[in-house]
């Protein structure tokens, strides 16, 4: 049973298609759980921030060391296909550069308010996913033009309440993005 | 190889194959998550995925997730050369076909 070419060419275009859907399924897969975790850390984050200012910088503190742990360990057990936890220290590097690259910005250009404090993270992450996503899925793309819409909005436009702005929409957002990723 | 590989020809197999071959080594997927990707019913993907195991191309593990049982299923390393084997046909006939 030998193919035609037209055969061959549509075999190849099928396992093309599978591929790239299956490639896309796993990376939405893989994501969720940091969606969901850092969600929740954000609603907690900014609720403290505007119910509590005082309160917000060690708060936000003992919340980004429990997110990195947290990521950590979901990381390991992934790689471990939900078994065994081991350090991924890929992770790590991630860290690494978000730190450095976050330490050299505000060197060069500090926020001059929590308010813009607030807004760059969410903002970084934002297009972060959409660059994700132009490599991996849409929904990537659609959930970082979300969260990056969501912050100028609130950024531009809230002015009491921004913080409080962030915690339900923005921490809102990434939560409901990692349940919608989960279930793809 | 002249004739394709009679096991990864059959159009579901070879979604089947196309979704795992695309996953990092070791890494496995779930029955239900790959019933969604090539759309078929529980008993078809579960009669192609017994012609592939028999044949060694994939590796299956049963276990339970929680109290919920969980089938999962990773190419072997014979699987993953037979599939790259395949394609390398496919692209041999086309490029055959071309002056």
């Amino acid at each position: 049973m030998a193919l035609s070419p037209d055969q061959a060419q549509e075999a190849l275009r099928d396992i093309a298609a599978t591929e790239r859907r299956s490639f896309e399924a796993y990376g939405y897969k893989a994501a969720a759980p940091f969606l969901i975790l850092w969600g929740l850390i954000w609603i907690a984050g900014y609720a403290v921030s505007d119910f509590a200012p005082l309160l917000s910088g060690k708060v936000w503190l003992a919340l980004a060391v429990i997110g990195s742990l947290g990521s950590f360990i979901i990381g390991g057990r992934q790689k471990g296909g939900g078994k065994t936890v081991r350090f991924d220290w890929r992770i790590a590097f991630t860290w690494l550069t978000g730190i450095v690259f976050f330490t050299a910005l505000f060197a060069i250009m500090a926020p001059v308010d929590g308010r813009q404090m607030g807004a760059i993270f969410p903002l970084f992450i934002g297009t972060s996913y959409v660059v994700l996503g132009i490599w991996i899925g849409m929904r990537f793309v659609l959930a970082g033009l979300l969260i990056a819409a969501l912050t100028l909005i609130g950024f531009y436009y809230v002015d009491q309440h921004f913080a409080l702005w962030m915690a339900v929409l923005g921490g809102g957002t990434l939560t409901a993005t990692g349940l919608w990723l989960r279930s793809a | 190889m002249e004739q394709p590989d009679t096991i990864i020809h059959q159009p579901v197999r070879l979604k089947i194959m196309s979704a795992l071959k695309v996953l990092p080594p070791g890494e496995m997927i779930e029955f239900v998550r790959l019933r969604a990707l090539v759309q078929v019913t529980d008993g078809n993907l579960g009669a192609h995925i017994g012609t592939l195991e028999e044949s060694g191309y994939v590796e299956v593990e049963k276990d339970f997730d929680g109290k919920k049982p969980r089938t999962r299923l990773r190419l072997s390393k014979s699987g993953r050369k037979a599939f790259a084997d395949y394609v390398s046909y496919l692209k041999d006939i086309i490029e055959a076909s071309q002056p």
